[in-house]
């Protein structure tokens, strides 16, 4: 099952894909690509690195959702460094509220998360900012990330992560590549708890949404108009529920064609009876 | 464990909203412009929201109060219902809420107010007709009544109104404020039931059967009116005998006398709503054993159906008077 789980790191400056990439064995994945490109081994985890800016981040993310072809069960995460006027260099948020400066408009991230991280706002800006608040966080990326991710995932999968980078006493422009990994390198384990407790929840997900494998074997075996297929699932989705030790191929031997197999899952089906007391 | 709570501006320093924020220790606080903001928005997953919603504190600004669908009612000339809130605390597998809202958010209106105010029109707008008022059909009416207070703001309200009749249908055992006043004598407080097998495969995080019946015991003997509800009606094996045992155990333990009304009703869904709720939970048997039917409905066979609402028919005829006992044959399953 090398299409669960599914995660999606977007990011906007190397030094914060460094740290990521290594913790999970992520090697560069094509050379002529509009943006940097990741994955593992197995294909469970990509990454890619947007530049700074909304644009670059929202072309980013359809770019890795494309060519990584993201199933809707896919974790989706933004890390990167942010400005903050109240909180120390190196604290990591969990965002729940990011504001568009440019048309004030908000969106409210809210992963089904169980593990606790201390929780910001944060103001995506359209250009590097100096006037620091302190009751949010400051970056470039995080409400066209969100925005574009929403549409490609429920939105209990996605992550905006920041951490605190620059403030009043810090100027932007004198952070270094080597502090930035540094920075992430801070969190890193908490990213891969982060992982681990989306990826169950992503898993209830992947079994509502994935097409069960009985269906692969069975819509093979004749040849099926487009409205039996499409019988053909539902059927298999009713059965996996009712009888989950019974395979439905098994359950078809004894048919010819299409027309068949659907009348004996069916009959199948209609003659259950719900035993309350063993459920 | 509520750990957010999103707040609409204009309703930021409510009196209620103050109150109500004082009772969630380090939760985050949120505002928002409108509600619909953080909920009900096409990319929320009703399953996974659940298993940690935030609740939304909000103002309802039209349809407080709305005509119940056709087949609704228990006797009354008209029926009406609302909800001060929407979602449930509770997680029931056969509730149409999952398959009506994308989102698992509670939205609460604190405008109790104006649900009062429109009662009070809809009663002098028609004062030959006997009104009755369904509270909670989105949410359980007492669920969260510790929280909210809204039973409480308004049950004492109907003490004047002689022409009408409130329900508040519910699951819980939250009680305490109605053991602490008088009964107030057109207010009915009407528990949904099915037998404790059953029950404990499908209505998750509610009160045991058992103790819901212990709750309907204390409220009659406080001299409060019961509604016995068996909507939805849940099939399988043995159901007939499980059934007899739920009637038999609540028709010796409660007095007559403190049954306002009985009413049940087949398991039914409209199309477009079970599609939603069986796609969110494919797993479920209780979904995958019910099938489209003639109008334009999802539920049982229709054989299935008729002998489930003839068993509960005879069963009641035989001890209650038909005029108390009601057949709901409304599409979506009500709380
Ligand atoms: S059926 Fe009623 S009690 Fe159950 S979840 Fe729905 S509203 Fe709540």
């Amino acid at each position: 099952m090398n299409d669960y789980p599914a995660i999606r790191w977007v990011v906007a400056l190397k030094p914060e894909a460094r740290i990521i990439r290594k913790n999970f064995n992520m090697s560069s994945s094509t050379q002529n690509s509009p943006y940097p490109l990741f994955k593992n081994a197995s294909g469970q985890h990509w990454l890619t690195i947007s530049g700074v800016g909304r644009i670059n981040a929202a072309a980013a993310t359809i770019y890795l959702y494309q060519i990584s072809k993201a199933p809707p069960w896919t974790i989706w995460i933004n890390v990167g460094i942010a400005g903050s006027g109240g909180s120390p260099i190196g604290s990591l948020y969990l965002i729940d509220k990011i504001t568009d400066f440019s048309t004030q408009l908000s969106v409210f991230p809210k992963p089904a998360l169980s593990v606790s991280i201390p929780r910001s706002s944060l103001l995506t800006l359209d250009a590097p900012g100096e006037n620091y608040s302190r009751d949010q966080l400051f970056d470039m990326e995080g409400y066209s990330f969100f925005e574009i991710a929403s549409k490609l995932s429920c939105q209990q999968l996605i992550l905006v992560l920041k951490i605190v980078s620059d403030g009043p006493d810090i100027d932007f422009r004198s952070i270094m590549s080597k502090n930035v990994s540094e920075l992430v390198a801070r969190h890193i384990e908490v990213l891969s708890n982060v992982v681990d407790d989306l990826a169950s929840v992503s898993k209830i997900e992947y079994d509502r949404l994935h097409i069960p494998d009985a269906y692969n074997s069975i819509v093979t075996k004749y040849h099926f108009t487009e409205t039996q297929k499409h019988q053909l699932k539902k059927l298999i989705i009713r059965w996996r529920a009712l009888f989950p030790e019974r395979k439905p191929v098994d359950e078809i031997v004894n048919t010819n064609n299409a027309s068949m197999a659907l009348k004996a899952l069916r009959a199948g089906i209609d003659s259950y009876k719900i035993k309350w007391d063993k459920k | 464990m509520i750990d957010t709570i999103y707040v609409e501006k204009e309703i930021e320093e409510h009196p209620r909203t103050r109150s109500i924020l004082t009772r969630f220790k380090g939760r985050r606080e949120i505002l928002v412009e409108r509600y619909g903001e953080v909920f009900n928005k096409r990319s929320q997953n009703f399953r996974l929201q659940k298993r940690n919603p935030s609740l939304i504190i909000a103002k309802k600004h039209t349809g407080h109060i709305l005509s119940t669908p056709q087949g609704f009612g228990i006797g009354g000339a008209k029926n009406f219902y609302f909800s001060h809130m929407i979602n449930c605390v509770y997680d029931c597998r056969y509730c149409f809420l999952q398959g009506m809202y994308a989102s698992a958010n509670y939205v609460l209106f604190i405008n109790y107010e104006d649900f009062i105010s429109e009662i009070n029109n809809l009663i002098f707008k028609h004062p030959e007709d006997k009104l009755t008022f369904f509270s909670g059909y989105d949410c359980d009416s007492l669920a969260l009544e510790p929280i909210t207070g809204f039973a409480s703001f308004i049950v004492p309200s109907f003490k004047e109104y002689s022409s009408a009749e409130i329900e508040f249908r519910t699951k819980s055992t939250q009680i305490e404020f109605l053991l602490s006043i008088e009964p107030v004598s057109n207010c009915i407080i009407a528990y949904s039931l099915m037998p404790e097998i059953e029950s404990r495969a499908l209505d998750h995080k509610t009160p045991s059967i058992e103790k819901r019946i212990n709750a309907i015991k204390r409220l009659a003997a406080h001299g409060w009116k019961i509604g016995l509800r068996f909507d939805p009606l849940i099939y399988g094996q043995d159901w007939e005998k499980r059934y007899q045992e739920l009637f038999d155990t609540l028709f010796s333990s409660i007095p007559r006398g403190s049954i306002h009304s009985i009413s049940y009703g087949s398991l039914r869904f409209p199309k477009e709503m079970f599609k939603a709720v069986h796609k969110l939970y494919p797993e479920e048997k209780l979904l995958s054993t019910i099938f489209p039917g003639d109008m334009d409905t999802v539920g049982y066979k229709t054989e299935i159906e008729d002998q489930m609402t003839r068993f509960c028919k005879n069963a009641f005829s035989r001890i209650f008077s038909e005029d108390i006992v009601f057949k709901c044959t409304t599409e979506a399953t009500a709380p």
